[in-house]
């Protein structure tokens, strides 16, 4: 049971190789959490969480194999993980692809892989989860958005707008939640400088798996719907939402 | 949603739902009233007893009072809950014995209503009267005479538990009555219990208060004069520092006589009207209540207070001031605050001195803590008082690190033979509990013989896993070091 500090005991995390998964992982597993599901494509880069985590706690650590884009996979998959751990009290949601800009923005093919995992595969994910926690009456979903999805630009529209769709369907589903006991969280990431980014130039205000990590902790703890992480984040978007189009389009990042 | 039962009338539960809570307002979850219509005989504890074995035994249950636990202890996610208000049918009270027997989800705010105009007064009343006959056993509460009277459940002489098995009268007796009382709801449902109530000379209480300039002076007082008193509590300021570290205020009382009380009181010594001056407002801003203001309000509260004073005072003013407040759980915002309260054993004083400079040298801000010294405890495996000093404290939840720094405390309690209150808590790691308390295995056990399909199960019972029996496990001292890495800091 998630207790009132936000510290969960049964975490099930969809992208489980993710850095900023792993690092909140590492956080909880330090205060209260004995197990953790890590369900992802990439058994390598979960290996690794699995053995870090496991190098300094007695935590139990299982993998499972979880496609995104294999729609009618996803809901089976959630419920063969409730059914086995009922007592999952947190679902944090970091699978997604980041892309190439300019080779998805002229491939159709590209683009239909990122809005299957961006987008339909974590709206599908949500709903199937939000119907088991919906039915325990408690626990909490941490949804991983970006800032990329709060104005798309236009060097990066392909993914911002995935993260677009991912964003406005988590602040509906938490307004739906709200009277079920469970929590939604939504942390709106900006530049973070990950094994994902590292063939990119930083972006202002980047920051790190680490500290995107403790926003997560803290926003659990102050039970917050909405972090901008850091936290500056959230006066930049609102300047920069309110640019005018001329502006931003040409602006470098 | 509705179940039939093997008397042909269909018990519903009321629809949909409902969030619910502890006083601290974290965490929640949502569960299911069970309504019992208008089934005849739906108070008796048969009635209650069928209902329950009807259910597939995956339904989890718990009995609730007024929620006054702060945290997770009357919550069933996901599960159903028995109002209190469905336990309200019997107040029969006999002048003969002082004895009171009387439906579980009556208040101690109605008993007192009733009984003080009569000159009888409950034998133990915790720091708000709204709390159920049902909450003070489950709970096993302590009053300011813990260090004379005990807790609760010792003036319990009987009640009546209600199980998937049937309903069944327990008395002092049974190893049964000790699990149930502190046993949170997880042994069945008390639906009646019968109390052994006193009687008091007037309504007003002769109060004596002394004002300590620190810790040291607080800890001799108190351990010099409680004897004396019947009453017995110090509230200390927290965020008080260096020379100053734990300054306090001591009341102590006994019930006060006619001939203590003056003109205006002497002529109605059994008055009694509690109050109820403001309601919080339901949105107030978490940072309404921060460090700075707390601090002055503390400040103030200590200034004026009297180095040394005699006075008389109500029952309410001396037993229940936050009772004034209507709802002022809600003024720490929608994050919501925990409390924490601990006991340690006589001797670990300096234990407890380097708590309160943590806390006071964190920026963990918090309202007077209260200060007691207890008695010896009652003989229920999972009964929180115990000989030595308690300490609670309300905290906001507005900063993540309060976690790491209460850990830390829990190290300190534990290692020095004490305990957090169940009751209170809502975030203590599991490892910790049978360290804490060294009866749990064998609560779990008769629990388990009363409840073997797992039912009665809170929210608070899962987090902390109490209803498990332990497998043989070899080294706990072992778990505890491998799962806090960084250790207690
Ligand atoms: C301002 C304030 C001051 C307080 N001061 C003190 C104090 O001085 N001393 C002290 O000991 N405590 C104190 N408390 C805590 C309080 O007394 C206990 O938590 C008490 O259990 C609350 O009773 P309740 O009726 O609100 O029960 P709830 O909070 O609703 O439930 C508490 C527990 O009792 C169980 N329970 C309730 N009814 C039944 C039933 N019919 N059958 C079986 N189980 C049942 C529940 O399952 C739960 O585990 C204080 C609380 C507040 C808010």
């Amino acid at each position: 049971m998630i207790d009132a500090l936000g510290q969960p005991q049964c975490v099930l995390v969809i992208g489980g190789g993710s850095d900023i998964a792993a690092a909140a992982v590492d956080r909880w597993v330090d205060l209260r959490t004995d197990t953790v599901i890590l369900a992802g494509r990439n058994f390598k880069e979960m290996e690794t969480v699995q053995s870090k985590l496991q190098a300094h706690s007695s935590v139990k650590v299982e993998i499972a194999y979880l496609d995104l884009t294999d729609h009618s996979s996803i809901e089976p998959f959630v419920d063969d993980a409730f059914d086995r751990f009922p007592d999952i009290d947190l679902v944090l949601l970091a699978a997604g692809q980041l892309g190439d800009q300019a080779e998805d923005e002229i491939s159709p093919s590209r683009v239909e892989a990122m809005f299957d995992t961006n987008a339909t595969g974590t709206a599908i994910t949500l709903t199937a989860v939000a119907n088991r926690l919906r039915r325990l009456g408690s626990g909490a979903i941490v949804v991983l958005s970006s800032v990329a999805g709060e104005r798309v630009r236009r060097s990066n529209y392909v993914y911002g707008s995935t993260k677009a769709a991912l964003d406005g369907f988590s602040l509906g589903l938490a307004d739906s939640l709200s009277g079920s006991g469970v929590r939604l969280v939504l942390i709106r990431p900006g530049f973070v400088k990950t094994k994902m980014t590292t063939h990119l130039a930083n972006a202002p205000l980047a920051t790190t798996p680490d500290r995107v990590a403790d926003d997560i902790v803290a926003a659990l703890a102050k039970n917050r719907l909405l972090t901008w992480s850091p936290g500056a984040m959230r006066w930049v978007m609102l300047v920069y939402k309110h640019l005018p189009r001329s502006i931003a389009r040409k602006l470098p990042f | 949603m509705t179940d039939s039962n093997d008397f042909g009338h269909a018990i519903t539960d009321s629809g949909q739902p409902v969030v619910i809570s502890g006083w601290g307002r974290s965490p929640y979850s949502s569960s299911t009233r069970i309504d019992f219509g208008d089934t005849p005989g739906r108070y008796r504890p048969e009635t209650l007893a069928r209902y329950i074995s009807a259910l597939p035994p995956s339904n989890r249950i718990i009995a609730r009072g007024l929620g006054r636990s702060y945290g997770d202890a009357s919550l069933c996610a996901g599960g159903r809950f028995v109002s209190p208000d469905d336990l309200s049918q019997t107040f029969d009270f006999d002048p003969a014995t002082l004895r009171l027997r009387v439906s579980a989800g009556v208040s101690l705010d109605e008993i007192m209503r009733r009984l003080i105009p009569s000159g009888y007064f409950v034998p133990v009343t915790p720091g708000t009267r709204y709390v159920t006959i049902g909450g003070a056993i489950a709970a096993d509460i302590h009053g300011k005479n813990h260090h004379k009277d005990g807790s609760f459940a010792q003036h319990v002489t009987r009640m009546q538990l209600v199980t998937a098995s049937g309903s069944e009268e327990l008395t002092p007796a049974d190893e049964l009555f000790w699990a149930t009382a502190g046993g949170l709801g997880m042994t069945g449902i008390i639906t009646e219990a019968t109390i052994q109530m006193r009687r008091i000379p007037t309504s007003y209480m002769k109060v004596t208060t002394e004002r300590t300039p620190d810790l040291e002076e607080t800890i001799v007082r108190m351990s010099s004069k409680d004897e004396q008193f019947q009453y017995s509590v110090a509230w200390i300021d927290c965020l008080a520092t260096g020379s100053s570290l734990g300054r306090s205020v001591i009341t102590w009382a006994d019930h006060a006589e006619v001939a203590d009380l003056g003109r205006k009181q002497m002529r109605d010594p059994f008055g009694y009207s509690p109050r109820t001056r403001l309601t919080a407002p339901d949105m107030a801003p978490s940072w309404l209540l921060n460090r700075a203001s707390i601090k002055i309000f503390n400040e103030a509260w200590y200034r004026k207070a009297p180095v040394h004073a005699e006075t008389t005072e109500t029952i309410p003013g001396y037993f229940h001031p936050l009772d004034g407040v209507a709802d002022w759980n809600r003024l720490y915002g929608k994050p919501g605050f925990l409390q924490y309260q601990f006991q340690i054993p006589f001797g670990a004083e300096s234990v407890l001195r380097h708590i309160i400079e943590r806390l006071s040298g964190a920026r963990a801000s918090s309202f007077l803590a209260v200060l007691k010294r207890f008695g010896p405890g009652s003989p229920g495996p999972l009964s929180f008082p115990a000989p030595g000093w308690t300490l609670a404290l309300d905290i906001p939840i507005n900063d993540p690190r309060i976690a790491s720094l209460l850990d830390g405390l829990d190290y300190l309690v534990a290692g020095a033979g004490g305990r957090v209150y169940l009751a209170k808590d809502s975030r203590v790691a599991k490892d910790l509990i049978p360290v804490m308390y060294p009866g749990l295995t064998e609560w779990a056990e008769i629990a388990q013989r009363a409840d073997p399909e797992y039912r009665f199960i809170s929210d608070l019972g899962r987090r902390l896993e109490l209803r498990k029996l332990p497998e043989p496990k070899a080294s706990l001292l072992g778990t505890l070091a491998t799962r806090n890495r960084r250790g207690p800091n």
